[in-house]
């Protein structure tokens, strides 16, 4: 304990605006949430404390996270402007240690949760705590000084089974009924609709077969207007689908694949044949005799990159089709 | 006994005791969520309201802030009487909710404080984010140098902390300003 009186029970979480960390006090926990400019203080009495729960989450990634590889990903591909075989190495090698870094730091820190504090009158987030390891080290800390004040929960004190009280918000059609105290209850089912993400992926697909096609026969400059489009597009359309669908068994691997296409696309086949014609129409610019300069792809890079599009596309929307059929059945 | 449910935070659905204060990483019976629970003798507890009792006789000593309730403990700043709804029980005093709220006020009150201001950051970022847009320091190098004079003395964090941003603000609110004279004598020195 230092000599202010608190102990340091979890590091800073920091967000864009601020942060949020968590201290000891005597005889109460202190909630720390600062603008870096302004600190506001939430107190939680130990005696008060009924509960905390630590719930998993299932991903390792934060956003920066995905940021960062992408960021690195492009930092890579300046690797082809470069005639030296070091300069290549240092954009390539410098992209990979930061991509390396990344993971490491990811598995080191370990799974993400997300902690609640519950009092008798309220269940309070606790953003401070948003690792498993940070969770275990904070209960560490916590359980026995809030023991030291209300003692252990004794089996007596234990209920025999929780009551099956309909959690808030949740519909009362098909919960279990409260004779079925003895047996482990499941909550109901509750559908929800799988929307149109995955339509509008597919179909952005087959749009951008054209446009792929378009873009690899033309100048740099239209070029360069319609493929960074065309990727964000598919790429986070790819993201969200993913999430969107990871219930159904049919179209996660679909758009998984789909994933890996884009972004093979975008190294080896579209994105790497025109960045060498954007390379060449700089190396103009520098020299000082700018002229128009075409995307000279290969046929068979704007057949790839079309085709990939189109079968995939194709074979989305008629999967897409016939799941809403069978829904609709 | 009170009524002790612990809700997965995930679905909502009420926790079975037998996964409370698992060591290990227990499923929610709802959502299947893998989740730790630690549950504390508070859950099981049965609170009971406070309530004043009313006077008896209309000679018993009754309370400042409700005439018709019997006092039972006096303010020990200001000493006014009080019921059991006024008194504010604080480690080893009691106080009435003026005199508590005029203490956190005064920020005599640390533990039940609410907010503060960070003049230390304040007075660091006055003396290095202008340096983005440089003519502004003339402006806020002084100022910073007042804000820390200004407030060297006034409460920091309730969470330990030390003067360090202080000093630096100082330090560079300083050289800025010295810099600033040194190139207006220096302007002035090449126009003559």
């Amino acid at each position: 304990m230092s000599d202010s009186g608190y102990r340091k029970l979890t590091g800073k979480k920091r967000t864009l605006m601020g942060f949020s960390q968590l201290w000891l006090g005597s005889g109460y926990l202190l909630l720390l949430d600062s603008t870096y400019y302004t600190e506001r203080y939430r107190r939680f009495a130990l005696s008060d404390i009924q509960a905390i729960l630590v719930t998993e989450s299932r991903n390792h990634w934060v956003v920066w996270d995905a940021i960062a590889i992408f960021l690195s990903l492009a930092w890579s591909l300046l690797a082809i402007t470069m005639d030296s075989p070091y300069g290549k190495a240092f954009f390539i090698g410098s992209a990979l240690l930061v991509i390396a870094i990344v993971l490491i730091n990811m598995s080191r820190r370990g799974a993400l949760c997300r902690c609640v504090l519950q009092t008798a009158v309220s269940c309070e987030p606790l953003p401070a705590v948003s690792r498993m390891r940070t969770a275990r080290k904070f209960l560490a800390a916590i359980t026995p000084a809030i023991e030291a004040i209300q003692g252990r929960l004794s089996p007596e004190q234990l209920p025999e089974q929780a009551p099956l009280l309909p959690p808030v918000g949740a519909p009362l059609v098909g919960a279990p009924p409260v004779t079925a105290l003895s047996e482990p209850a499941k909550p109901p089912e509750i559908g929800s609709s799988r929307g149109y993400t995955l339509e509008v992926l597919f179909g952005v697909l087959l749009l951008d077969s054209l446009l792929v096609w378009l873009a690899l026969r033309s100048s740099v400059e239209v070029s360069y207007t319609l493929l960074p489009m065309m990727y964000v597009a598919e790429l986070t359309l790819g993201i969200i689908s993913l999430v969107q669908a990871r219930a159904s068994r049919t179209f996660p691997p679909l758009v998984a694949i789909a994933l890996v296409c884009v972004v093979a696309d975008l190294f080896l086949a579209g994105g790497a044949a025109s960045w060498r014609a954007f390379a060449q129409a700089l190396q103009q610019q520098v020299a000082g005799v700018p002229k128009l300069v075409m995307v000279t792809a290969p046929a068979r890079t704007v057949w790839l990159s079309s085709g990939w599009r189109v079968a995939i596309g194709a074979f989305g929307l008629i999967a897409c089709l016939q799941s809403r059929r069978q829904e609709q059945a | 006994m009170a009524a002790a449910v612990i809700h997965c935070s995930s679905c909502a659905w009420p926790l079975p005791p037998a996964i409370w204060n698992s060591e290990d990483l227990v499923n929610c019976p709802g959502c299947g969520v893998s989740l730790l629970a630690r549950a504390f003798p508070a859950l099981a507890r049965a609170e009971k309201a406070v309530q004043p009792e009313p006077l008896a006789l209309p000679s018993e000593a009754s309370c400042f802030y409700h005439p018709q309730n019997q006092a039972v403990t006096s303010c020990a700043q200001c000493g006014r009487f009080l019921c059991s709804l006024c008194e504010l029980q604080l480690p080893g005093r009691v106080l009435c909710p003026a005199c508590f709220n005029a203490n956190v006020q005064g920020h005599k009150e640390e533990q039940f404080e609410s907010a503060r201001t960070l003049h230390d950051s304040i007075a660091l970022a006055l003396v290095t984010v202008p340096i983005l847009v440089w003519p502004l320091l003339a402006i806020t190098a002084p100022l910073s140098l007042y804000w820390t004079i200004r407030h060297w003395k006034s409460p920091r964090s309730v969470a330990p902390r030390t003067r360090i941003r202080f000093y630096f603000a100082a330090l560079f609110a300083l050289g800025e300003i010295g810099l600033m004279v040194f190139l207006i004598v220096a302007v002035l020195a090449v126009r003559r």
